[in-house]
């Protein structure tokens, strides 16, 4: 699960989560909150002490002028104690091949993982594991699942973020518009002919847009996967703990009928078409 | 030493990359029936690969396949078959986005030159050299680079890269939006992307509305056109400018490509460029309007389109030159002109040229002085000389 507060990692091990997930303030985008080296120093002891495993998330695209920074940011986080990293730049690959944090690394490109012929051969290069992409049907998964020779992990529960840019639409469009109004927190899209809300964001990275439905997966049989990533990203706590704690096959049931949020089971069952 | 930079231009079709080898292409670009994005250009089937190799090997130029889908489970089929036809047709390069396909061609098309698709964003040189350990013979750079980024990223590798210098821009970055996906079912990684970044949209927060009706919120990217920097391009030591438009027209490409083929010519000759020449002769061939990108800044607000989407194009297409005797040029009528109208020709071989259409004779061997009947063939007197494969446009006014 992502974490959005140190104060609540005591309360999530008590909902019986044994991994968290945490996003730094540098490397990190497409979360409710970014954590600095001091910060994810503190959650680790403090995680170590809950006997709860950390993963850190790093999901930025890198681009040439970061390098240097991204190096020295490795090196400073080379002992430390996570159970895996996430990335989403192949740099990582390259920039870590003699590193301890090699066999960390866990693949999570968002969309680019749909076959388990391509996870398989990233897997081949001696990284941990990989994350499913998650805008494929239920049979896709449960073959790659079926397939692939290792374990992996799948976004189970949260927003799916649509699209990743490095333009700043939101600053852009208020300057056409003539706006001063102050954006202090992530906005909705609407597309002009339909009523769905879609959760947009914007940072010193760019812009990533997300799904009108948070995907509620926690009913289906998913077995063989390694981890279900419950990302909370725009999410509150209670929405959260209630799909956690809620019975197998009545969660998502029950999550539409206590919140006024769209809960569904995405693409599962959705085969995207290939033509006009 | 110079770099002599590649031109690489799209072909949509066989007349398509037939046009862009004639206006000054290096090598062309295309996608098969299958394993390809842009499912709606018309695509290529194998025996048209072959053709287009043999065409463009006797013009001295190259033939790139582009394989770039991301692959299903399902979506495999085939694929070695695929590989080792294009291999036996001559084909220079494929385009992938998958480790499998890379994999595949390398044990059984090893020919095949392998180029990194600009779907899997590759913006620095450590991602680089990550695909150079896998026998990646050349990059595309994701879109998002600045000529900055570019130089330092070339300056950092060994391997080829290539970047685009002109057409249509991904708003957010390639392989990493589903929001056709989502909106309409329609894969954007497997060729179906329905453009919904282009889009409009209401921007809430909560109840209260920010956007205002007028000017609705939009992804929409202005085009690209790199002309100012085919000169860093080609100082930087990359090997390649792309020209982006699978699904572009004839009149398009010939018009993109030869004010290319031009600019790089005289800067490789050392000439001193007029860019405002050049950017006319952009403005001629139909297009949504256009920035530099992110090859010079961050883009701002000028550089989206809110609400338009025409680019004021100064010129139409007119007709096609299908033949020439010493009298009279067989021209293909493309769109409306009249007796009078000033046209300009330009052509492979022939600079902008104008002449007052005066004399016009259709099928039937009467004099006509309307021709408004596309692919009509008439015959027309032409002050001077011009070549089959020269076209015909019209200032519009």
């Amino acid at each position: 699960m992502t974490l959005s507060s140190i104060e609540r990692l005591e309360q999530i091990k008590q909902m019986g989560i044994n991994n968290i997930i945490i996003h730094h303030n540098g490397f990190s985008d497409r979360a409710n909150k970014f954590f600095d080296l001091f910060e994810i120093q503190e959650i680790l002891t403090i995680s170590k002490k809950l006997k709860l495993n950390v993963f850190l998330n790093l999901n930025t695209l890198i681009h040439e002028f970061e390098l240097k920074q991204l190096k020295e940011f490795l090196l400073q986080i080379e002992s430390f104690d996570f159970k895996g990293i996430y990335f989403n730049d192949l740099s990582y690959l390259h920039l870590l091949k003699d590193s301890r944090l090699f066999s960390l690394l866990i693949y999570n490109p968002d969309t680019l993982l749909t076959s388990y012929s391509d996870i398989n051969n990233f897997l081949d290069l001696g990284i941990d594991s990989a994350v499913i992409s998650k805008e494929i049907t239920y049979e896709e998964i449960n073959e790659i699942i079926k397939n692939s020779n290792k374990k992996l992990d799948l976004i189970v529960f949260g927003y799916l973020n649509m699209s990743y840019s490095r333009r700043h639409y939101i600053r852009n469009y208020l300057n056409v518009i003539n706006s001063d109004y102050k954006v202090n927190k992530p906005l909705e899209l609407i597309e002009a002919t339909r009523t769905g809300r879609m959760p947009i964001m914007e940072n010193q990275h760019g812009c990533s847009l997300f799904t009108e439905y948070v995907l509620c997966t926690l009913d289906l049989d998913l077995d063989g996967i390694r981890y279900g990533i419950v990302d909370d990203v725009f999410l509150d706590f209670s929405e959260v703990e209630t799909a956690i704690k809620t019975e197998k096959g009545k969660v998502l049931e029950t999550l539409n009928h206590k919140f006024d949020r769209d809960f569904s089971s995405g693409y599962m069952y959705l085969k995207t078409n290939l033509v006009k | 030493m110079i770099n002599r930079i590649e031109l690489l231009a799209p072909g949509g079709d066989l007349e398509r990359a037939k046009t862009a080898i004639r206006y000054g292409a290096d090598a062309v670009y295309l996608g098969g029936k299958k394993f390809s994005l842009r499912s709606r250009a018309s695509n290529f089937e194998i025996e048209d690969i072959y053709k287009i190799c043999k065409f463009a090997k006797e013009y001295g130029k190259e033939i790139h396949v582009v394989v770039n889908i991301i692959p299903h489970n399902e979506d495999f089929e085939g694929i070695s078959n695929y590989l080792i036809e294009l291999e036996k047709a001559g084909v220079k390069a494929i385009i992938v986005a998958s480790l499998t396909i890379i994999k595949i061609a390398k044990e059984v098309a090893p020919k095949l030159e392998i180029h990194l698709s600009t779907q899997m964003s590759s913006l620095n040189s450590e991602t680089v050299k990550f695909y150079e350990s896998l026998g990646v013979d050349r990059v595309v750079l994701g879109r998002e680079c600045s000529i900055d980024e570019i130089k330092e990223i070339s300056n950092n590798t060994n391997i080829e890269l290539e970047a685009f210098i002109h057409g249509a821009m991904c708003a957010n970055y390639s392989g990493r939006c589903t929001i056709s996906n989502a909106l309409t079912l329609r894969d954007a990684n497997r060729g179906g992307c329905a453009q919904s970044c282009r889009w409009k949209y209401h921007l809430m927060d909560n109840d209260k509305e920010i956007s205002i009706p007028e000017t609705l919120f939009s992804m929409s990217a202005k085009d690209l056109q790199g002309s100012r920097y085919v000169k860093d391009m080609i100082d930087s030591g990359i090997a390649s400018l792309k020209i982006e438009g699978r699904m572009k027209s004839s009149y398009y490409l010939a018009t993109v490509i030869k004010t290319y083929r031009k600019l790089i010519d005289l800067i490789n000759e050392g000439k001193e460029i007029d860019y405002d020449y050049f950017d006319n002769e952009f403005s001629k061939a139909e297009n949504r309007p256009t920035s530099t990108g992110f090859l010079k800044e961050l883009p701002d607000e000028n550089y989206h389109l809110y609400g338009i989407n025409g680019a004021g194009v100064t010129h139409e297409f007119v007709g096609y030159v299908l033949d020439n005797d010493d009298d009279y040029a067989t021209i293909e009528v493309r769109n409306k002109f009249v007796k009078g109208d000033v046209l300009e020709v330009f052509g492979p071989e022939i600079d902008n040229k104008d002449f007052v259409v005066d004399t016009v004779i259709n099928k039937d061997g009467e004099i006509i002085e309307l021709m408004n009947k596309p692919m009509e063939v008439v015959r027309m007197s032409i002050p001077f000389k011009v070549t089959k494969h020269d076209m015909l446009r019209k200032k519009r006014i």
